[in-house]
């Protein structure tokens, strides 16, 4: 079945439409470029719906679009539609969305508004872009589209000390780009090609390590992951909906789908390098818990998180195992919709108390009780209680690593997920249970309210209806599987051949 | 109704009821308090047939690695039946108690979905399930500690923290056996050689300080005495004191005869924590002066009872941790509904105040004294053959040496509990002969012979615990009635305990004081002082250390990288700025011949390749 009109769509309609937002604005009914915008990003969440079937069923189809052949170099356009990327692309779009509903109560009372909606919903649309991209340098393009937004979106408030802190997460994740750029040189170079996919691509192919080095750069930039998380801490100065966009929908998450499908779905690591990722994994998520433990800013505590369960996931692709994979997929979707629902819950009590320090509040359960449920269960979720779906993916991404042979970093895994229950549980006291600690507030808007308790919602279902997430991320397995047979069986037919040359007379 | 929603039964309509139903009572606290006790009634009228038919099991796929997979015994049947007792009674004792709750609400929804949860883990055949069911069960104590109302966010994160690190510990240990071969299928898994490989040693260690955090094994018992202080006293006698106790126990069987063949070194290790949770509990108990408190204790130090009684791995020091963790149950649930009621009385908990009240409560004073028979093994309670059946299985491998650690650790216990009974029974005579509504009595006293009457309830179950245990003579707990030494050893325990007691307490001198002279002594004065301080508090000392690795690797880590990373940016915007701006000019040529330059580095680096 062809499906590339149907992803032309996913990616246009965000980042197409996107454009349509100012032009509302310039036409002075700014209140309306919410509503297109949530229109754009549901719309592109309901495109991805009429994937999941393929992708349950095992198709995988790629599309090539050539755009320049000459001097021995073919350069294309090409898009990839298998089940790794029909997850990736459902998760996102469905909490951008909820986001965008939510944006509606939180920004209402903003400058900016149609601003605001045009860099989120482009942000989709880069989003949609890179998720389906082939080509590594479409990837790269899609790549600085999210970087652009993520310095727009940071710098939101304009205060001079904001728009530092804007300027922090664009050149370090621009600089992680310029190095992941100059690897796709050194591939290039070395191969030919930036195809993913198709006849001569790089599929299956080992890289160097100077290119490994240089693209993980701009991974570990992206994804936030030590030593090249700070800025995403700082990034906290944003509305709680950007900040929730860009940790629990987007931003991080373009890291981690960047490593899967270019390691894990396309180019091959050398053995001997799996270590040192597992081991950039590990000490991120361990020191980011600590970090986490330590802040009592709500949403520089949360941004924390995100930095140890980004290693956390990085940790189940690196294991390299099926469990791993298949769980570190899984946590993508599960930290989404419970991290999204954190910061999100984080925005409505910092809309109720015009504070970010938890030490200064206490006690807004009795008056934001939907709240206070909605992010117990999200904050569970994160710290791997079960059933919730925070329990399944880590429980999966650990299995992985013994499976993988790496009891010691799985040991490691174990005492970060105690460090991240410990740091959850404080900020849930300290923010609601207790007395209060401030003047009186109260529940955030219907719509507000209502999404973050949707998010809650969503995490339980998930966890106890594991059942269809699993069926895409293992179909997801079995193409990488498949894969990395490929790749072996290309390495040993290129031994083969060059026995046979090096014997001849 | 089919064997799926047979089985289901007793797992989702609690959990459904206190889910679903509840919240629309959520402001008439006694509403609640009923709906809750006909759930549970209802409930129990569902599943006689399932209670019945020891033969119903199901087993669903899920994911394609899984078994979602439930099954029922006779031996689960009488667990089952146990549990639904105690529940009921607790959910009559709540009728009236309710309206003494902060955040009845609260208390009635947890108290439902525990009830589910621990149904959930008798049932299930997959040792996954047992563990979502357990967390659950947890998050359940968590928020019944809360509902205590304001200040009790410390006992309840204290109990999350312990329960949820010791989950974590276990879930590794499992993921170790099943990497060691093992299955999560209880039905399909073969026991494993603890001595395998480290691999299944460190599993089996990982597995058994799980499953002894739950029943309230050193070091990670401190939280329950403090919770025993603030919880509804409903809610304690129900969860920590009871139920927790029995499930923890009840994995701890399943560790040591369905997943793992114990080898020296594994009994050892559970031998050394059996030892030192008796004596971590008895101690404090005999010096402190809040009664709930001490009830704690000895609700801990039978758990040392219990593991060594595990350890033995033979069959009568099986039956006899298995007999003592139902018994205890009972005796310890009439026990802590008595305190409760007594504190109503007195106006609070502590000993002082309990032994100072006005009436006497004669039913409650009843039913503790028959719970107290059961406490200190008397015949012919079940504490009475639980203990004689573990003394039996010490004995049969000649652990001489864990044997009288064990044995003066009753004794110790005993005199603990007598002072106990003197504090209530102190002033007999001049005290006002009242007692409280029915729903405060008859839990107490139905528990209370429910103890008493344990030996005979026991003995008309034998079969059932014989079978899971590996007796195979039909009259295998009769065996007991045999003078033999143990039985010279059990007399020792009443004689010893109750010498000490008496010979220790001052006449002229309140009850409640005995012992207390033991603050002043100069070795263990001092390891209470340090006790009070929570130096021994292995939640304490953990927080104490996790914070200073936190706090070191937070500031002289990740700050430091933030400052480079800073100095580098900041650096990189003065060097960058002028070039910038000079290149930056908005002419338009300029950045269409950057435009050119881009692509002429393209090509060559197309063209170099």
């Amino acid at each position: 079945m062809d499906y590339q009109a149907q992803v032309m769509k996913i990616i246009a309609v965000p980042l197409l439409g996107s454009l349509l937002i100012p032009v509302l604005g310039w036409m002075g009914r700014k209140k309306l470029t919410g509503y297109l915008a949530v229109v754009l990003i549901a719309t592109t969440n309901i495109l991805t719906w009429k994937l999941i079937g393929p992708g349950l069923s095992g198709q995988n189809s790629h599309y090539i679009y050539p755009l320049f052949q000459g001097l021995g170099v073919t350069f294309n356009f090409g898009l990839n539609v298998d089940a790794l990327a029909i997850f990736m692309a459902f998760t996102a779009s469905l909490i951008a969305t909820l986001i965008a509903i939510y944006s509606l109560g939180y920004i209402e009372h903003e400058e900016h508004e149609p601003e605001y909606y045009f860099i989120v919903t482009l942000f989709v649309g880069g989003m949609m872009g890179l998720v389906f991209s082939t080509n590594l340098i479409f990837l790269y393009l899609f790549w600085e589209i999210s970087a652009l937004a993520t310095w727009r979106l940071i710098g939101y408030y304009r205060e001079p000390e904001y728009v530092w802190k804007a300027d922090k997460a664009f050149l370090v994740t621009f600089a992680g780009a310029v190095f992941m750029l100059l690897g796709f040189g050194l591939v290039f170079a070395q191969y030919g090609s930036f195809d993913l996919v198709g006849p001569g691509s790089l599929a299956g192919k080992p890289i160097s390590a100077i290119a490994l080095i240089l693209i993980m750069a701009g991974i570990f930039s992206k994804s936030a992951t030590v030593p090249l998380h700070t800025w995403i801490p700082d990034a906290g100065v944003a509305p709680s909906t950007i900040t929730s966009l860009l940790h629990a929908a987007i931003l991080v998450k373009i890291g981690l789908y960047g490593f899967a499908r270019m390691f894990l779905n396309g180019m091959v690591i050398p053995d001997r390098y799996w270590v040192w990722i597992l081991g950039f994994a590990m000490a991120s998520a361990f020191i980011s818990a600590c970090a986490a433990l330590m802040e009592t800013n709500i949403k520089r505590m949360l941004a924390y998180s995100t930095v140890s369960q980004i290693g956390y996931t990085f940790l189940g692709f690196a294991a390299v195992a099926s469990w791993g994979y298949i769980g570190a997929i899984l946590y993508i979707m599960a930290h989404g919709l419970a991290k999204g629902g954190l910061f999100l819950c984080a925005g409505v009590v910092e809309h109720g108390t015009h504070t970010k320090d938890m030490t200064k509040m206490g006690g807004l359960i009795k008056k934001m009780p939907i709240t206070a449920i909605a992010y117990a269960v999200c904050a569970l979720s994160i710290a791997g209680i079960p059933p919730l779906a925070g329990f399944f993916s880590k429980y999966f991404v650990i299995t992985g690593l013994l499976q993988g042979g790496h009891p010691v970093i799985a040991t490691l895994a174990i005492l970060t997920a105690i460090l991240t229950l410990l740091y959850m549980l404080k900020s849930f006291q300290l923010v609601f249970l207790g007395q209060p600690r401030g003047e009186s507030h109260h529940e955030g808007s219907p719509i507000m309210v209502g999404v973050v308790a949707v998010l809650a919602v969503l995490t339980i279902v998930v966890g106890l209806g594991l059942q269809l997430p699993w069926n895409l991320a293992s179909k997801a397995d079995q193409q990488r599987q498949a894969l990395a047979v490929q790749a072996v069986q290309q390495r040993e037919a290129l031994a083969a051949q060059a026995l046979q040359i090096s014997s001849q007379p | 109704m089919n064997e799926t929603m047979l089985l289901a039964l007793p797992i989702a309509l609690p959990i459904l009821a206190g889910v679903i139903v509840l919240p629309f009572l959520r402001k008439n606290a006694t509403a609640l308090a009923w709906t809750a006790l006909l759930t549970v009634g209802v409930t129990l009228i569902g599943s006689f047939s399932l209670l019945a038919d020891p033969t119903m099991s199901v087993t669903i796929p899920w994911l394609g690695l899984f078994n979602l997979s439930f099954s029922m015994t006779s031996w689960k049947a009488l667990l089952l039946g146990f549990m639904f007792f105690f529940q009921i009674l607790n959910g009559v004792y709540l009728l009236r108690f309710i309206t003494r709750i902060p955040r009845p609400y609260l208390f009635t929804v947890f108290s439902l979905v525990a009830f589910g949860s621990a149904c959930g883990v008798i049932l299930t055949q997959n040792v996954l399930i047992l563990l979502i069911g357990w967390e659950m069960f947890l998050v359940s104590l968590y928020a019944l500690i809360l509902s205590a109302g304001d200040g009790t966010e410390p006992v309840a994160m204290k109990a999350l923290i312990i329960g949820g690190a010791s989950d974590f510990l276990m879930i590794l240990g499992l993921m170790l056996f099943i990497q060691a071969g093992g299955s999560l299928n209880l039905n399909v898994t073969a026991p494993m050689e603890v001595g395998k490989s480290f691999m299944t040693f460190a599993s089996f260690v990982l597995m058994f300080l799980g499953a002894g955090a739950k029943a309230g094994m050193w070091p990670f018992q401190t939280w329950i005495p403090e919770a025993a202080e603030v919880m509804p006293t409903p809610g304690f006698a129900a969860l920590p004191a009871s139920l927790e106790k029995l499930l923890g126990i009840y994995f701890l069987f399943v560790i040591c005869r369905d997943l793992f063949v114990l080898n020296a070194t594994a009994k050892l290790v559970m031998y050394v924590f059996a030892v030192v949770t008796i004596y971590a509990a008895v101690i404090p108990a005999l010096v402190e002066r809040n009664f709930k408190k001490v009830l704690a204790f000895t609700a801990i130090s039978p758990v040392g009872f219990m593991i060594a009684g595990m350890a033995t791995s033979t069959a009568a020091g099986m039956a006899g941790a298995l007999m003592y963790m139902l018994t205890h149950a009972t005796y310890k649930s009439a026990m802590f509904y008595a305190v409760g009621n007594l504190e109503q009385s007195a106006g609070g908990a502590s000993l002082e105040a309990i032994e100072g009240r006005k009436e006497i409560l004669p039913y409650t004073v009843l039913g503790f004294l028959m719970a107290f028979a059961a406490a200190v093994s008397l015949p012919p309670t079940g504490g009475f053959l639980a203990k004689e059946f573990i003394f039996e299985g010490l004995l049969e491998h000649h652990n001489f040496f864990v044997f009288f650690f064990v044995w003066l650790g009753a004794i110790l216990n005993t005199a603990v509990v007598l002072k106990l009974v003197a504090v209530i029974l102190s002033g007999w005579k001049n005290k006002v002969k009242v007692d409280l509504g029915w729903t405060f009595v008859a839990p107490v006293v139905i528990l209370g012979l429910a103890a008493l009457a344990g030996g005979f309830i026991l003995d008309m179950n034998a079969g059932v615990i014989g079978e899971v245990v590996g007796f195979h003579e039909p009259e295998w707990i009769r065996e007991v009635w045999h003078i033999s030494p143990v039985t010279i050893a059990s007399v020792g325990i009443y004689v010893l305990g109750a010498t000490l007691f008496f010979a220790l307490r001052s006449p002229g001198k309140p009850e409640w004081s005995t012992f207390h002279f033991l603050r002043e002594s100069p070795v263990l004065g001092r390891a209470y002082e340090l006790a009070e301080t929570k130096t021994f508090d292995a939640y304490e000392v953990g927080m104490k250390v996790i914070h200073w690795i936190a706090n070191l690797i937070f500031w002289r880590f990740e700050r430091l990288i933030d400052r480079v990373a800073d100095w580098f940016i900041s650096a990189g915007r003065r060097i960058a700025r002028p070039s910038l701006s000079a290149i930056h000019t908005g002419v338009y040529s300029n950045y269409l011949a950057w435009v050119v330059a881009g692509f002429v580095l393209v090509s060559a680096l197309v063209l170099l390749r």
